[in-house]
């Protein structure tokens, strides 16, 4: 039997595989409507956002759990072609900077100015499953007696198999999220890199400290219960039937394998590549560092940026946000932690006119959700005008729509000015160290 | 003086008249040369460039800006290459995209229109009788032919790669790939399309005005 299609193995609705697909976009100079998907899928999505959440629900769900490949076929996935098929997808020139390591949506709408490719070290491959989302033992029962395949066909991984009740409700009911995070350089990105980065270039490591109570499965696979959102890990663990945590390791989604930041050093080292690195705490604490590099870039070529455009998770539009010279202020879920990150950036930034914001709504009602009324009051107390288009704010967090909606609101802004020029790597990492963010170089 | 010297596209030339008249009136020793393709001149872009190129060095004088625009990029770029004498290449919407790099292709991107400049069809019509169809036809197969990326890298001058935002023509990857094959300087041009700078003097001279500062 022949390897499962890249394609089929990683998840299109995961941060790394939407905010890849953005960063390419980008890098095409090519706006990033329906989260990548075709204008037919954009339309689906528009139109099934209309029915009522108790239709809704289920539609919902079994669409995302029809991604979960066959727990049988987890021997013939082949992470290597994984890696090759995101590297093959960047355009054929040479960059002065390629990123890799850890998802971070603010910091790939700098890699969009910067116009340089960013390659995750770490997926999701969704694996089908029907459980009791409350069972997080049987899960990790269930993870413990399909992971051997997929472990032994791919050596370079560890295995961080997620199951979060509260925020990935609907997806947990029909589906196993196995985050894999390469432990080594993927030869594709290796080659990427050989072929890609021009003389002088930096090789940028992106390197997120979460890290979260895990129980060990096995020594490359470890089981944690909850993710990054609106509640911390220790509540987690007192949910009923949690299986209790005897490790801690790199968050599943966010942190990077600190296996794979010291390869890529090494490599780095071996074969004379500069190498940088930019490291820092959880997704949301490079936010504030890239929205202040990224107005002082507009302003420095005459362009007033007091436009701020807040993405949220996997929904937004690195290219069309440079393009309408707005400030993006990302937020890794509309959650309060981001909320409050997003006030405690205003209370020290100078003041902003309007801000377009997007919601990521993942369908639950899940403890520490940030409301959009939420996001207006912190708005309106710094004196910024809010606009919520694209989102329907009464059916919050429902309205599936946004999905195939957010990119319009784009259409409707007014346009940079100004010519401009892809900020320099230089540029962008002194930046971010300007605003107390740790940058190695 | 700064000596100004634009190439426009094929068979067009109204369209950037008064951005280029726009920089005399501001101190600028600023030429537009004839298109490629109308009658009495060259057809075929390598031999405008070539003509072009012992121009440039029969008179002997320096040219700080050479500007090709469009398919007159494909000719400015040979005649930078055979030069010493132009300091500063400047490419405008460079064609032709390996992405359109056919007749057939060409013809329907052509017939497509541009959605964010409608009346440049009309535009352009006086202009491309000035060839007529079989000129414009021949002066097509040229610009197919002559591939920017093999000539770019014989060029000295210091080059800047102008890509607009709603370019039907160019895709933002190839104009990248130019900007990066050259050792130049990507600059894009919000909001404009194709054929900027028409009707954008004032952006024009700005952008001259800071690439000769």
């Amino acid at each position: 039997m022949s390897d499962l299609d890249p394609k089929q193995v990683v998840a299109s609705f995961d941060s790394a595989s939407v905010l890849h697909a953005a960063t390419v976009a980008a890098l095409n100079g090519q706006p990033f409507p329906n989260l990548g998907s075709s204008s037919s899928a954009g339309l689906a999505v528009r139109v099934a956002g209309r029915l009522p959440w108790s239709m809704l629900r289920g539609i919902y769900s079994r669409i995302g759990a029809s991604e979960g490949i066959n727990p049988r076929r987890l021997g013939e996935v082949d992470l290597s072609t994984v890696a090759e098929s995101f590297a093959a997808r960047y355009p054929q020139r040479r960059y002065p900077a390629v990123l890799l390591g850890s998802s971070n949506g603010a910091l790939t709408h700098l890699a969009a100015a910067v116009q340089v490719p960013w390659l995750p070290d770490t997926v999701l491959v969704p694996v089908a499953h029907v459980g009791d989302t409350n069972r997080a033992d049987q899960a990790m029962d269930f993870g413990r007696s399909v992971a051997p395949a997929l472990l032994d066909r791919n050596p370079d991984i560890v295995l961080h198999h997620m199951h979060d009740q509260l925020q990935d409700l609907l997806m947990a009911e029909r589906m196993s999220y196995f985050r894999v995070k390469w432990c080594r350089l993927p030869e594709a990105y290796a080659t990427f890199v050989e072929e890609r980065l021009a003389p002088g270039g930096t090789v940028v490591v992106v390197r997120d400290h979460s890290s979260w109570p895990v129980t060990r499965v096995g020594p490359r696979h470890v089981f944690q219960v909850g993710g990054r959102g609106g509640t911390p890990p220790e509540e987690y663990l007192t949910l009923p039937h949690a299986p209790a945590a005897d490790d801690v390791a790199a968050e599943s989604e966010w942190g990077l394998d600190p296996d794979f930041r010291d390869d890529v050093h090494a490599w780095c080292a071996s074969r004379g590549y500069r190498c940088s690195e930019i490291s820092y705490d959880g997704p949301q604490a490079t936010a504030a560092a890239v929205a202040t590099v990224m107005r002082n870039w507009y302003r420095s070529r005459g362009e007033p940026a007091d436009r701020l455009v807040i993405p949220s998770f996997i929904l937004g539009d690195p290219w069309q946000t440079i393009c309408v010279a707005a400030v993006p202020f990302w937020t890794y879920f509309s959650v309060q932690p981001a909320l409050q990150s997003l006030d405690a950036y205003l209370t020290e930034a100078e003041p902003h006119a309007e801000a377009n914001v997007f919601l990521f709504e993942h369908g639950a009602e899940s403890p520490g959700i940030a409301t959009p009324e939420q996001f207006a009051e912190v708005l309106r107390r710094h004196g910024i005008a809010g606009h919520f288009r694209g989102l329907d704010r009464e059916r919050f967090p429902h309205d599936i729509g946004t999905l195939g909606r957010y990119d319009k609101v784009f259409d409707q802004l007014p346009r940079a000015k100004q010519p401009w020029s892809p900020l320099s790597v230089e540029e962008a990492l002194r930046g971010l160290a300007a605003t107390g963010l740790s940058v190695t170089t | 003086m700064t000596r100004v010297i634009a190439v426009p596209g094929l068979a067009v030339r109204t369209y950037v008249a008064p951005p280029v008249q726009h920089l005399r009136n501001h101190g600028y020793d600023a030429t537009l040369l004839q298109p490629p393709a109308w009658r009495g001149v060259d057809q075929d872009l390598e031999l405008y460039g070539r003509h072009l190129a012992a121009d440039i060095d029969n008179d002997g004088a320096p040219v700080d800006v050479l500007i090709g625009l469009s398919a007159g990029s494909q000719a400015a770029t040979v005649a930078a290459s055979l030069t010493s004498l132009v300091s500063r290449l400047v490419l405008v919407s460079p064609t032709v995209d390996p992405a359109y790099r056919s007749m057939i292709k060409q013809s329907y991107v052509f017939a497509r229109g541009d959605p964010h400049d409608k009346s440049a069809f009309y535009h352009h019509v006086p202009d491309w009788s000035r060839a007529g169809i079989p000129r414009i036809f021949r002066g097509f197969a040229s610009a197919i032919a002559l591939h920017l990326e093999d000539i770019l890298p014989r060029v000295t001058a210091e080059t800047t790669i102008i890509h607009t935002e709603y370019d039907p023509l160019t895709t933002h990857a190839y104009a990248a790939q130019l900007a990066e094959m050259a050792g130049g300087k990507l600059v894009l041009m919000p909001g404009a399309s194709h054929s900027w700078p028409q009707q954008d003097s004032a952006r024009f001279l700005r952008f001259i005005n800071e690439l000769i500062s």
